[in-house]
């Protein structure tokens, strides 16, 4: 059943639930799996970093796998949508941290012309086409928060590493360069349902590829399916997916009841807050932020984002397959020509500021600087969680802080910290005593062992020390490692977050 | 037939600069930098520092004569100087953005501001009265206002060797009252307020032995960041936003067919300037195209032509809008129902319409959000009394200030965010080739190492210029200018 913390009540499938009120959250944390990933989250099993593993084949779930997909299994529509919402946004999230790790493995300027190809092959291109997808994810997100809020459940931004033996996850989290593999790692993860002739030569070839790493990889986009088919109000198809099919057919017939959805609007993602879009901007460069008010704007908020990803009726080229797809193809271009100068640095997959393992920082300074981008990634997520908790007008308890100031912060740390953070941890060595043409850092996106907080309190608590907790690893920095003038703004930039969190939630241990 | 005096440009812009005296006049025709008076003498400007500050840019306003016939057809007769008559300029420049009470637009990203300050009029920054000016080579007249009690200088007024006027803005310092005020928003900041502005030029004109006449048709200033890419202009400019506006008043109409000389081969290359400073992957290939190809009409061009306004038309930027006009020659264009005139003589342009196209040219129409020179207002036909001029009449809409208002507070931390490459790399870049002669190999982040709204505020003026230079047979844009003691770091290899 599922472990619902204390005071909180079980839905009853079909009818409101009595002792919660319209606007009153639920905390469903959705039982995991024992074998669900590695004991640390964020850090994958050490032999990804290794020779390939094979998994086992599992494109489309049989009726027994209803099951070990969904653990515990869920007892009504609406608690399936919800552990699938949680499970998207776990995918969207660490999708989002993979591509970015991929885009800052990549060399500035470099170029190459290979016959067939009526276009220079640019890195730059490659970057660009990678961050943007990772901000559409951040909107995907964002948006699955919505859809959470909306059914009355608190937003989950948790980022559970990639359970190895669920047919719902893509593959294993691994941060990598932006090599041929780890590239068709991406198309297969976001590959449509049919995929065109014309592409069906290429896809399989990154099958192939992605097979031999980490073995088949189930669509991500066959969730929003899933979830669409549950928003619908019967069996039959409806705009704006008419031709959808049920993905996993075997699974439980049922759908959301409209009472169950169209909560919380008063604190659902804007996408003013979030300088996004809503559903009419087109699918090559909108960053969806989609609000929910009942089961039709859900199932177009789902509609959209499974477009972006995978792309039903979407322009050709627009979505993260045709991304993908042109970025494979043109990578294995260049590493079958034999004159391409090298597109990504030597970089370290899967860095690690704690275990010993192939991937461990052991420079002191990286290690500072590690250590830093990772309690920013966590302050983020918190951020967003908070952003998307608390009311339009209130206040987080006992604090001035506002839903703005959480949604600011945020941008803050997306934009004045992460992004220069994983930029100059690229560049630095990952091991001590490392020459320059040694492997570099780069960014570990890392998340402790236990969960994020997930109350209001806990959260607040938990920027204040980790607020805290960055001052004095500034200080450190600073003290000990000799910033360049570009780290001492990074560094100046960072505090003055810090700064406004601590005026604003006080200070913590 | 009755006399008529206007003042162009209708528009004209202003931007900020931190050098204290030195300045340059922003561009006067198409393709033209602006220029720099030097001795009586004018010479195309060169470059946009002086000893390390930015010199600010001149909106520089001209007075011309024309003859109304008796159904109000205007024919120009010419300029009116001051070697011709007393000229007596009028400016009232006003910075409201800090007292904004209301949110413009649905989407538009400004928010009521400083809430809490209820006499109003503490937040608005303007000159007790408007100022005048009068003669030539007149030295600066101030705009001196204040913000919270705190004296903010606004601009000043001067005067060229022949009586035109100058009008310069601010120093581009922004500052919170009291300081150290936190800076979280893009476009809100309580407690900030910056030194752009906007508001009306109008003038008398007092011919020998005449009465003083009021110009008819006065024009209007605004106060901007700098253009940091000043050779690059954007897709959709100001000038077409009121274009647009105008031919939604019905008081413009787009030509039948588009020119390609005028129309379409000015938009291609408009895109392909986004290669030096937004997505050189992108738009590289438009530095060099077949133009003989796009500009026939032939069914075998039409691929490349349908192709290329595709691109036009989705250039990858956020919340683009084309205007409709420029959308129907584009379609029209990769139809093949165009003016194939490739390398057609320039049109005759009188300098009154010159002024104007220029000067809203420079400016940004893209996407507002808010914006960098002006926003959503200025696609608003009401606001216009004729083509590309504002109505000072609409007092609801128009009033000192009115553009200004909606737009970030301060500018800085817009600008800061701005980065992407996908909001207005045409004014504030996203990349710069460093080396003019390692393109693109020289790419890297322009604002690097600046990453916050602070750092923005604090060394914007350290920042270089992306600039046109010649390799060989070939125009490249790259960075100069920039301050040494704004390094970026060397990337490892």
């Amino acid at each position: 059943m599922l472990a619902l913390c204390s005071g909180d009540t079980v839905a009853t499938p079909g009818k409101m639930e009595a002792g919660v009120q319209r606007g009153e959250i639920r905390r469903l944390q959705w039982g995991r799996d024992a074998n669900r990933g590695a004991t640390l989250r964020g850090r994958g099993p050490a032999n990804l970093a290794g020779p390939a593993v094979r998994r086992t084949a599992r494109a489309r779930p049989v009726a027994a796998e209803a099951v070990a997909a969904l653990d515990p299994a869920p007892a009504s529509a609406e608690e399936e949508t919800v552990a699938l919402l949680q499970i998207a946004a776990e995918i969207e999230g660490a999708l989002m941290v993979q591509y970015l790790f991929a885009a800052g493995s990549l060399l500035q300027g470099v170029s190459v012309e290979i016959d067939g190809f009526d276009h220079p092959i640019l890195s730059d291109d490659w970057y660009d086409v990678m961050r943007t997808v990772a901000k559409q994810e951040m909107g995907h997100l964002i948006t699955v928060q919505n859809l959470l809020l909306s059914l009355n459940v608190q937003p989950h931004v948790d980022r559970e590493n990639m359970p190895l033996s669920s047919p719902l996850y893509p593959f294993p989290f691994s941060l990598q360069t932006a090599r041929l593999s780890t590239l068709a790692k991406y198309v297969c993860a976001e590959a449509p349902h049919e995929v065109a002739a014309a592409d069906r030569a290429d896809y399989e070839d990154a099958v192939r590829q992605a097979g031999a790493v980490v073995g088949d990889i189930p669509r991500a986009g066959q969730i929003y399916e899933r979830l669409f088919w549950l928003l619908q109000d019967s069996d039959e198809p409806q705009e704006p997916w008419p031709d959808l099919k049920n993905p996993f057919p075997d699974w439980p017939k049922w759908h959301v009841d409209a009472r169950s959805i169209g909560f919380n609007q008063d604190r659902q993602a804007t996408p003013d807050e979030w300088r996004g879009d809503d559903a009419s901007a087109p699918a090559d460069t909108g960053i969806y932020v989609l609000q929910v008010t009942d089961k039709a704007s859900a199932r177009l908020a789902v509609y959209t984002i499974g477009a972006q990803g995978e792309g039903p009726e979407a322009d050709p080229g627009s979505t993260h397959f045709d991304k993908f797809l042109r970025l494979f193809r043109e990578r294995r271009a260049v590493d079958a020509h034999a004159a391409s100068p090298a597109f990504v640095r030597n970089q370290a997959d899967d860095p690690k500021t704690g275990i010993s393992g192939p991937a461990t920082i052991t420079d002191p300074k990286t290690l500072a600087w590690a250590r830093l981008g990772n309690l920013r990634y966590q302050m983020l997520l918190v951020d967003i969680a908070l952003a998307v908790t608390v009311g339009p007008t209130g206040t987080a308890p006992s604090v001035s802080a506002t839903r703005s100031d959480f949604c600011q912060w945020a941008f803050r740390e997306m934009l004045t910290s992460i992004k220069p953070l994983s930029a100059e941890l690229c560049q630095m060595p990952l091991t001590a005593g490392a020459s320059p043409t040694d492997a570099r850092a780069g960014l570990p996106y890392e998340l402790p062992d236990t969960n994020l907080p997930d109350t209001i309190a806990d959260q607040i608590q938990y920027l204040r020390d980790h607020a805290a907790s960055s001052v004095a690893l500034r200080a450190e920095i600073t003290a000990s490692f000799n910033p360049t003038p570009k780290q001492t703004n990074i560094l100046r930039a960072i505090g003055n977050i810090d700064t406004a969190i601590q005026q604003k939630l006080g200070v913590g241990s | 037939m009755g006399t008529v005096y206007k003042i162009h440009p209708a528009i004209g812009v202003a931007r900020v600069g931190n050098h204290p005296s030195a300045f340059f006049v922003g561009p006067e025709r198409v393709g033209s930098p602006g220029v720099e008076l030097v001795a009586g003498d004018e010479k195309p400007i060169e470059s946009y520092k002086l000893d390390g500050q930015i010199k600010r840019q001149a909106a520089r306003f001209r007075i011309f004569r024309f003859l109304q016939d008796d159904v109000g057809n205007l024919q120009l007769v010419g300029e009116v100087t001051a070697d011709d008559a007393k000229i007596e300029w009028k400016v009232n420049l006003c910075n409201r953005k800090a007292a904004l009470n209301s949110t413009p637009a649905q989407g538009h990203p400004a928010r009521p501001r400083n809430q809490n300050i209820a006499d109003r009029n503490r937040l608005i920054i303007q000159n007790p009265t408007p100022v005048v000016i009068s003669g030539k080579d007149q030295a600066a007249k101030e705009f001196n206002g204040a913000f919270l009690e705190k004296p903010v200088y606004l601009g000043e007024l001067r005067t060229d060797a022949k009586g035109r006027l100058l009008v310069l803005g601010g120093r581009g310092k922004s500052e919170s009252v009291p300081p150290g005020a936190d800076l979280p928003s893009f476009a809100n900041n309580d407690l900030w307020h910056d030194d752009v502005a906007d508001g009306p030029v109008t003038a008398t004109v007092t011919l020998p032995g005449q009465e003083p006449v009021t110009v008819h048709h006065p024009s209007w200033v605004m106060v901007g960041p700098p253009d940091f890419a000043p050779g690059v202009h954007a897709i959709v400019t100001l000038y077409d936003v009121a274009y647009q506006a105008a031919c939604d008043k019905a008081a413009l109409q787009p030509e039948a067919k588009p020119s390609f000389q005028r129309h379409i081969k000015p938009l291609i290359e408009r895109a392909a300037g986004l290669a030096w400073v937004s997505n050189y992957a992108r738009w590289k290939d438009l530095l060099a195209p077949d133009w003989t190809k796009l500009a026939d009409t032939a069914g075998t061009s039409k691929q490349a032509r349908t192709d290329v306004a595709k691109r036009l038309m989705d250039p990858g930027l956020r919340d683009f809008v084309m205007p409709d006009f420029m959308e129907k020659y584009l379609n029209q264009w990769a139809a093949g129902d165009f003016v194939s005139d490739l390398g057609a003589a320039a049109v005759e342009v009188p300098v009154p319409d010159q002024l104007d196209r220029a000067a809203l040219d420079s400016c940004v129409g893209n996407n507002f959000f808010p914006g960098i020179e002006a926003s959503v207002n200025l696609r608003d036909k009401d606001i216009y009394a004729r083509p590309f001029r504002l109505d000072p009449t609409n007092l609801a809409k128009v009033y000192p200030g009115c553009l200004s208002e909606i737009m970030a507070v301060p500018w800085q931390a817009d600008f800061m965010d701005c980065a992407g490459g996908v909001w207005w790399p045409s004014q504030r870049p996203d990349i710069a080739m460093v080396a003019a002669a390692n393109i693109p190999g020289s790419k890297a982040d322009w604002a690097e190492p600046i990453f916050d709204h602070q750092g923005m505020v604090d060394q914007y003026q350290q920042l270089g210029f992306v600039i046109p230079s010649r390799q060989g047979d070939k125009i490249v844009y790259a960075e100069a200018e920039r301050d040494p003691q704004l390094p970026r770091d060397v990337p490892v290899a």
